[in-house]
């Protein structure tokens, strides 16, 4: 009950869409526990990176009022809401940027270039410097938004778990997420920071992919902002291994055809995917 | 065998270049020119100006070669420790790939796998642990690099020897109580490793990437330089426990 009211309070119920949070069951009594957010209490304030790309925009849009979202890409974005343009180099820039937030979300995504190696070294460089930046001005938690690719390597008939190690393959874009990983696990392994990892699967709008054939790795982007938020709000994760600080999830549907389980999710977060094929 | 030696001008370089000379056929390359003794001294060898950060630039001066020993480094440049620790890895396992090399050494610091974590905590360290570099900029992205080769070996058929250092010392300098760091190593040793690198059966490596601690003997048994001495047939022939010898550091001979 006590996270009903919560999704309720900070408004990812409705942004789950048609209020179907609302009317589900309660987390398991291994859930982390959110953190209250009355409303006088003023928002915390998040950092969302790479702007320019639709997910970090659904994010900003779904994301509960409990969070005041900040967002920032490399190039220039026109958008309501605070912006600031930055290329996350090892600078005073992006040491500017990260003061004064609670929160990171980092959408370390490889983005499309024509230079495989410019693909790797622009993620993980700019990852780098900004959790060097987020730890030295005491940032709290990082919400590092990664992909299911990095477990491509494996064969589909093997139910691959958070607990399988990486195989990105000779795949830039893989390798770069997985570089990018890696970078942030040793941010945690230092206590350096609270990084709560999620792979996610191909984002989509469920509406829009109506009628397609289906892919086992899609997860509709409202159930991305929701696993996000709770991560955001989550005050004790309870990963079933490994070091307090470092969390891996993996974030798509629960369809019974989705190619991954997302039952660490549910157990760690509360999570409950709202759009299946 | 022909070799391509990237970043050949750094400190250990002029060391590998000695120990290699006489038995191979080198293409010594740095993104700055050769020292004009080094041309002088090994005029039969190839000189090139190559960028680790160039894919292409890479990829052109693999051509021909049986064998990669990538030397290149850099320390503490914020743009350049990634490009050249990190993207260097990657051009060389793409260059590797494209012109079906299949021997590959790549070298780095201790702390590439043994970081914070392990060091001043654990003794009889092995070099294959888990990497735990931590999060200082020349260890990050040097265990980057190092997980680049990794995975670049998995998805191809390169075999990776990585040789990770620590203290390098002249001959001269291991003077018995010096002291130093329980991970140390003459030059000469250091060099001879990579002429065993070459010289060992590929198919005599339990995988295609293999990662060794090259140190002395030292004494304190913090690392472990056995496996290097198991796989390659490393000998130290030069004794840094010595430099750990009690009543040298009152200026007497133990």
């Amino acid at each position: 009950m006590e996270r009903r009211r919560f999704l309720q309070q900070s408004g990812l119920a409705v942004a789950s869409g048609a209020g179907v949070l609302a009317s589900g069951t309660s987390a398991s009594g291994a859930a982390a526990e959110p953190l209250d957010a009355p409303a006088e209490v003023s928002p915390k304030q998040v950092l969302v990176t790479a702007a320019e790309s639709p997910l970090a925009q659904s994010l900003a849009d779904g994301l509960p009022a409990a969070w005041q979202v900040h967002l920032t890409a490399k190039m220039d974005v026109s958008t309501a809401r605070p912006f600031r343009q930055c290329g996350l180099e090892a600078d005073d820039a992006t040491r500017e940027l990260v003061r004064g937030m609670d929160a990171i979300v980092h959408l370390a995504l490889a983005a499309a270039a024509e230079d495989p190696g410019e693909q790797i070294d622009g993620l993980v460089r700019a990852t780098y410097n900004v959790l060097t930046a987020a730890a030295a001005e005491g940032v709290r938690r990082v919400v590092h938004i990664t992909s299911l690719a990095l477990l491509q390597g494996y064969d589909a008939a093997f139910a691959v778990a958070e607990d399988w190690q990486p195989r990105p393959g000779d795949d830039a874009a893989a390798l770069a997420e997985y570089l990018a990983e890696c970078t942030s696990r040793e941010f945690a392994r230092q206590r350096q920071l609270e990084v709560v990892a999620l792979r996610i699967g191909k984002v989509v709008n469920a509406e829009s992919v109506a009628g397609q054939a289906f892919d086992p790795l899609w997860v509709d982007q409202r159930d991305v902002s929701q696993a996000v938020a709770l991560a955001l709000a989550a005050s004790k994760l309870a990963p079933a291994r490994g070091t307090a600080g470092w969390t891996v999830l993996h974030i798509l549907s629960d369809s019974a055809r989705a190619r991954y389980s997302v039952n660490q999710a549910r157990q760690v977060l509360g999570y409950r995917p709202q759009y299946r094929w | 065998m022909k070799v391509l030696l990237l970043g050949a001008n750094g400190y250990m370089g002029p060391h590998v270049v000695r120990a290699l000379a006489p038995a191979h056929r080198l293409r010594i390359t740095d993104v700055r020119s050769p020292p004009e003794e080094i041309q002088r001294e090994y005029g039969e060898h190839e000189f090139q100006q190559v960028d680790v950060t160039d894919g292409p630039r890479v990829l052109q001066a693999a051509a021909g070669m049986d064998a990669i020993i990538n030397l290149s480094v850099v320390r503490r440049d914020p743009r350049l420790a990634f490009r050249v620790n990190m993207l260097g890895c990657y051009h060389v396992m793409q260059a590797a790939a494209q012109q079906r090399i299949r021997r590959v050494i790549n070298t780095g610091p201790h702390f590439t796998v043994a970081g914070p974590t392990y060091e001043g905590i654990d003794f009889a360290i092995p070099p294959d642990v888990p990497p735990h570099p931590g999060t200082g900029l020349y260890p990050l992205s040097k265990s980057l690099g190092h997980e680049t080769c990794r995975i670049l070996a998995e998805a191809h058929d390169i075999y990776v020897q990585e040789y990770l250092f620590y203290s390098l010392r002249d001959r001269g300098d291991l003077t018995p109580g010096a002291g130093g760091v329980p991970f140390t190593v003459s030059w000469r040793d250091a060099a001879e490793v990579f002429r065993l690198g070459l010289a060992i059966e590929l198919a005599d490596l339990p995988s295609r990437f293999e990662v060794f601690f090259i140190l002395g003997d030292a004494p304190q048994g913090q690392f472990r330089n056995d496996k290097a001495k198991r796989l390659l047939g490393f000998r130290p022939r030069d004794d840094v426990a010595r430099l750990w010898q009690r009543g040298a550091e009152r200026g007497g001979e133990p």
